[in-house]
């Protein structure tokens, strides 16, 4: 049943890339740069925030009143601040847009499961800096989102009631709280750009940046949502009040949506099994090598003597797993005499693809355990499926 | 060939509304009405966005 829903996922996944093809060229195709479109609105958070970031003050007097100022009174102030509001959610649809393309065309599988873990761990560092952004403002919907978190912490067995002062910087609400508040939300952001390099490291061509027609139009929509539904706040946090309803913001604050129903708690359980469940995906229903017929190849070996130095391999290999290296010798075949290069490939890394035996015209690679036109079949199987899927 | 002059048509168009953003950007400078400037600059961007998917699909690109 559940091979079946993804099967079924994985066609309509498809499908909606070539009807998209049919409206726009295919290398604009914004499904295929998710990641950049994810990116970019990155950047745009980073930068407005920047700015946003030299009028807060972080305490309870001066937190609404500075977000309030910059509002009102700052030279497009408001736009900045909706700029930065609304780029926050836009980053939210383009990651869950990459999750999920990612997951139903099965990019998460075998060599890819430290992209997939470290996309689920930026995901989490993403919900974090976007949450505690609610916070920050200091107004009613802060003050019951912070009272729904304390509780939701102190429910945690053994390290509920830590986990709750090291949240709110004590044992209540305080004037340490909006200075944790403001690293809570910096401190995950920052670490992003480090994540996104281990989301990279074992990538040979990551799409990190989407086309010009897609930043004008990305920026282009921010500015005119800025402009037409600007960033408000609600009326300031009250100290002692416990304010009842609460403005929702769908992608970052649906865990709070849940608490109407539950006790905060269980909403958090919740969160953190989906989280739980996201991270194991990449070895769920994953059939082992025997189940499917396969047998260990062994990783790619280079043969010394065919090695031209041409880069080929280097350029194709998807895992990062081929490094070019001065050649300490020439090769002994005529086309290899002259090499300046040779190839070596990074065992850890190989996955016994055998791509850059498909990309070698000097037979310098080879699968030690496989014999050439075992991998040509399995190259041209794999060619084949995506097209095969996609009618 | 068809298509491409038709697209080149609307490109036009759209050239000559980011004009008319452009002016409107002015205007809500000039008069402190800077909601009006910053919406007319993202309509501005949303243009240009288009102006260059119309190009392409007239066959117009950089890329030999």
């Amino acid at each position: 049943m559940y091979r079946r829903l993804l099967t079924g996922l994985q066609s309509a996944t498809l499908r909606l890339d070539v009807g998209i093809q049919r409206v726009l060229p295919q290398d604009f195709n914004p499904l295929y740069y998710t990641g950049g479109l994810a990116n970019l609105f990155l950047t745009v958070l980073v930068v407005s925030g920047i700015l946003i970031f030299l009028y807060y003050e972080p305490s309870l007097e001066g937190a609404y009143a500075s977000v309030e100022f910059l509002t009102r009174d700052v030279p497009y102030g408001v736009v900045f601040r909706g700029i930065h509001r609304y780029a926050a959610d836009a980053y939210m649809v383009a990651i869950l847009l990459h999750l999920f393309r990612n997951w139903f065309t099965d990019r998460y599988r075998e060599a890819r499961d430290s992209q997939w873990l470290s996309g689920m761990v930026l995901l989490v560092f993403s919900g974090l800096a976007g949450f505690t952004g609610y916070l920050l403002v200091w107004d009613e919907r802060s003050q019951i989102l912070t009272s729904l978190t304390v509780q939701a912490l102190r429910s945690v067995p053994l390290v509920g009631n830590w986990l709750a002062e090291v949240f709110v910087g004590g044992p209540g609400v305080s004037d340490t709280t909006l200075p944790r508040f403001l690293f809570l939300h910096v401190g995950p952001a920052m670490a992003l750009y480090v994540l996104l390099w281990w989301h990279y490291v074992r990538l040979r061509h990551p799409k990190i940046w989407p086309p010009a027609v897609w930043v004008l139009f990305g920026l282009g929509l921010l500015f005119i949502l800025a402009s037409v539904l600007p960033a408000t706040s609600g009326r300031p946090a009250q100290p002692g009040a416990s304010p009842e309803g609460f403005a929702v913001d769908w992608f970052y604050l649906w865990p709070y949506v849940l608490a109407r129903w539950m006790a905060p708690g269980w909403a958090l359980a919740l969160v953190v099994a989906l989280l739980a469940y996201g991270m194991v995906i990449p070895y769920t229903l994953r059939e082992t090598p025997e189940e499917r017929g396969l047998r260990a190849l062994g990783q790619a070996v280079v043969v010394d003597e065919n090695c031209t130095g041409c880069e080929l391999c280097y350029y194709d290999c998807p895992y990062n797993a081929i490094y070019m290296v001065p050649s300490p010798a020439p090769g002994k075949s005529r086309a290899a005499a002259n090499r300046k290069l040779l190839a070596v490939v990074v065992d850890s890394r190989c996955v016994e693809c055998g791509i850059c035996i498909g990309a070698c015209p000097f037979e310098a690679l080879e699968l030690p355990r496989m014999l050439d036109r075992d991998v040509q079949q399995r190259i041209q199987r794999g060619a084949q499926a995506p097209a095969a899927a996609a009618t | 060939m068809r298509g491409a002059a038709s697209a080149l048509a609307l490109a036009g168009f759209l050239a000559v509304l980011a004009l008319v953003c452009v002016a409107v950007m002015v205007y809500g400078e000039w008069f402190d009405r800077r909601l009006l400037s910053s919406g007319a600059l993202g309509v501005l961007l949303v243009l240009y966005a288009a102006i260059v998917v119309l190009f392409r699909k007239a066959g117009i690109t950089a890329e030999e």
